[in-house]
């Protein structure tokens, strides 16, 4: 077998096996909250997870989770990685074969104001699709708690709400990128057949004046409010609450 | 393998300058160690200043707050005062750093690039990453603006959406780390629907991680989505020569986040992208000055000689390291906040364990009178720990509220408030409230605190029966439910 056949190998067993482990995991935690809140329902005063519990259902995952990190030792020991991500952008392409332009043709104009209506229409859609999660978390009537089961009905019903449209925002977003991919491709092929001229050094350097006056503007008004903050009792709060463990912000409960 | 490819391999594992940084800055972060073995928080003034990255302020470890969880907490707190010094804060270090942060000084970034180093297949960048890495933005809105400010302003709670539902810094920094040590044995009981969906929460981002370089990063973080909007202003940064760029996109290319250009609100300033650029033309710069020159070296600059780098280099090591080295020292041996901890909870362990006789106190109680704990002998008495700030503290006041009345001949309740003395103080909290229950803040000296064993893990309930004795006292949340079952345990009990 050769090292690509093996490096491939060990790749897709090590893909399996973290999948796996967090299923497992995944599964045995529910399992632990089934079983517990079943025993928590007949006798509230009965925890749900015990330590003793845990550790039994988690060493049970233990081969797996040794198995992983073998495969993990041996792929290092071998110089297997995992496959480096490479993009090419075919915004970056585009540009550096219009750059060699020297006169873009009417196909390319083209093509260049079909790639500016679809980023208009892609962020346009994306934020129609923002709307209605503007509206829904600005209406104070979805955090109300006002029935029995509270703060957890209202974040289900939160997360229902906002998450088929960002889903759905994201998508459109997705789908023009990939069309306005497509079109930028065409306007590369394109440039590639042109007359070509000598790149010339762009020349102008940023702004840095008027950047630095931003950033001494941010610089002053951070400070300011630093120290509005040490009056105001903003600054005793974070040691207030950082003193003292929230149980239910890190998951205990 | 050939012998280059061994090299070339042996080469590539060894740690880089970065990594080192981000171990670093983890560790500096995390210098409390022995909050590990004790399975105690530090709860030193220290903590009083927002870290840059992203650490949770409930890790044993960690001597700095969260500059997340902070913010959640002062726009919780809005409807009483403005969180000024986290706002100053954030912007200060988007100012100075920007997401040079996320790439060099986040202790998560640090676990999400070793979870990536996982040899398994990669999902490369593409546009469907680039489209979904805006994700974090509704995440902002929502979770870290939305849902704390309404619940701050509307209902008086401190509800940290982010925190609560999302974060798995949270859950592996501050849950895991507890429950590991075998003293937070009793944390256990609170474990519940919370707990198991934020487990599972966590081990999906991990192996996102896993298959995504930096999937929580590019995806989720709201604190990265903060710095990103500094990004164009950053003082910190990678910087490119425009008059040398080629547009040869190898930058772009070889970059695992989603950036369009190298420097925009994606870019983390890792600076990776230094290494592929054949023309010279990316820098590390703090202003006019280069922190990391290309090999090739800048027009601008004057290169210094290596023996001058070098010994500089090694200065500012040998000062960081002198740093840590006091860190550690401090926050491990002599700072007086981690022995008083130990000294003052040496002596409460006897008198608040399930058996034991609860020792008698009288508190001053708001309104006027006091609580003298004997005088309600023959009753069953819960004593209840929490704080204005405490979100899920506020949140159960009515359940025992509710209990109380219903079981007024035959019950006491007791709430008392943390020494520690929040912007909205007990008596403010409680101006527009009818409770029936007895509320007390307990004394600079923490007299009630002391006596019941409370810690730093609000809320905490403690039912003593009708004997005195304690029959429950345990962190957490707690339901009707259990509210009433340790009522009929203290009757038939």
């Amino acid at each position: 077998m050769s090292f690509v056949d093996k490096k491939k190998v060990i790749l897709a067993v090590q893909s399996v096996l973290c999948i796996l482990l967090v299923v497992l995991l995944s599964i045995t935690a529910i399992d632990l909250y089934r079983t517990g809140s079943a025993a928590k329902a007949a006798d509230p005063l009965v925890w749900v997870y015990t330590r003793e519990a845990s550790v039994s259902a988690l060493t049970s995952r233990l081969p797996i989770f040794i198995l992983a990190v073998a495969v993990t030792v041996a792929a290092a020991v071998m110089g297997v990685r995992g496959n480096e991500t490479s993009f090419t952008d075919a915004e970056i392409i585009r540009d550096l074969a219009v750059s060699r332009v020297k006169e873009p043709t009417a196909e390319m104009t083209a093509e260049r104001s079909k790639q500016k209506r679809l980023h208009i229409m892609g962020w346009a859609l994306f934020g129609l699709c923002m709307i209605p999660i503007l509206l829904y978390i600005t209406d104070p009537a979805h955090f109300a708690l006002s029935d029995a089961a509270g703060l957890e009905t209202v974040m289900g019903a939160l997360v229902r709400s906002i998450l088929p449209w960002s889903v759905i925002g994201l998508g459109c977003l997705c789908v023009c990128f990939i069309l306005r991919d497509k079109s930028m491709a065409r306007e590369t092929e394109l440039a590639k057949n042109c007359e070509k001229v000598k790149k010339s050094a762009e020349g102008g350097k940023s702004d840095t004046k008027v950047l630095n006056i931003i950033r001494l503007a941010v610089l002053a008004l951070s400070v300011a409010v630093i120290v509005m903050g040490a009056f105001n009792g903003s600054m005793m709060d974070v040691l207030n609450k950082a003193i003292r463990i929230c149980t239910e912000c890190v998951g205990l409960g | 393998m050939d012998n280059a490819n061994k090299k070339e391999t042996t080469k590539s594992m060894r740690p880089t300058k970065r990594r080192l940084i981000q171990l670093y800055a983890a560790l500096l972060y995390n210098a409390h160690l022995k909050g590990f073995i004790e399975g105690e928080i530090y709860v030193g003034k220290t903590k009083i200043a927002c870290v840059p990255g992203f650490n949770c302020y409930s890790c044993p470890g960690a001597v700095g707050a969260c500059p997340l969880g902070a913010l959640q907490n002062s726009l919780s707190a809005s409807g009483k005062t403005v969180g000024f010094y986290v706002f100053g804060i954030i912007m200060l270090y988007g100012l100075i750093l920007g997401r040079t942060v996320c790439g060099w000084l986040c202790p998560l970034g640090l676990i999400q690039e070793l979870l990536h180093k996982i040899p398994t297949f990669k999902i490369p960048k593409s546009r469907i990453t680039r489209a979904f890495s805006y994700l974090k933005y509704v995440i902002l809105a929502v979770f870290v603006i939305a849902v704390p400010l309404w619940y701050g302003i509307k209902h008086d709670m401190a509800i940290p959406g982010f925190c609560k539902y999302i974060c798995p810094a949270g859950t592996f920094e501050g849950a895991m780390a507890l429950l590991a040590n075998a003293k937070n044995g009793s944390y256990y009981k609170m474990l519940g629907i919370l707990f198991t969906r934020k487990f599972v929460i966590m081990l999906i981002i991990g192996l996102l991680c896993v298959f995504f370089y930096r999937g929580f990063c590019r995806f989720i973080c709201p604190l990265g989505a903060i710095y990103g909007l500094f990004s164009k202003i950053a003082v910190i940064g990678v910087k490119v020569d425009r008059s040398r760029c080629t547009n040869c996109g190898a930058c772009v290319r070889c970059c695992g986040m989603d950036v369009r250009k190298v420097g925009d609100h994606e870019c983390i300033n890792c600076a990776k992208c230094m290494d592929v650029c054949s023309a010279g033309a990316i820098s590390v710069r703090a202003g006019n000055i280069t922190l990391k020159a290309p090999e090739k070296g800048c027009a601008d600059d004057k290169p210094d000689s290596p023996k001058k780098r070098i010994t500089m280099e090694r200065v500012i090591w040998g000062i960081a390291l002198a740093v840590l080295a006091f860190a550690l020292i401090w926050f491990n041996f002599l700072d007086p906040a981690g022995r008083k901890e130990t000294e003052e909870t040496a002596p409460v362990v006897t008198g608040y364990e399930e058996g034991h006789q609860l020792q008698d106190f009288t508190i001053d109680t708001i309104g006027g009178g006091s609580f003298t704990l004997s005088e309600y002998r023959g009753k069953v008495v819960y004593i209840n720990l929490w704080a204005t700030y405490c979100g899920p503290c506020v949140q159960e006041l009515p359940y025992f509220d509710e209990f109380c009345k219903a079981h007024s001949d035959d019950v006491e309740v007791l709430a008392v408030h943390s020494s520690v003395i929040a912007k909205t103080t007990p008596e403010e909290f409680l101006s527009d409230k009818t409770y029936s229950i007895k509320f007390a803040a307990d004394t600079s000296d923490d007299l009630v605190w002391n006596i019941v064993n409370g810690t730093s893990a609000m809320p905490q309930t403690i039912v003593v029966d009708r004997n005195g004795i304690v029959i429950y006292n345990e962190h957490g949340s707690i339901s009707p439910e259990v509210i009433e079952a340790l009522y009929s345990k203290a009757s038939h009990g």
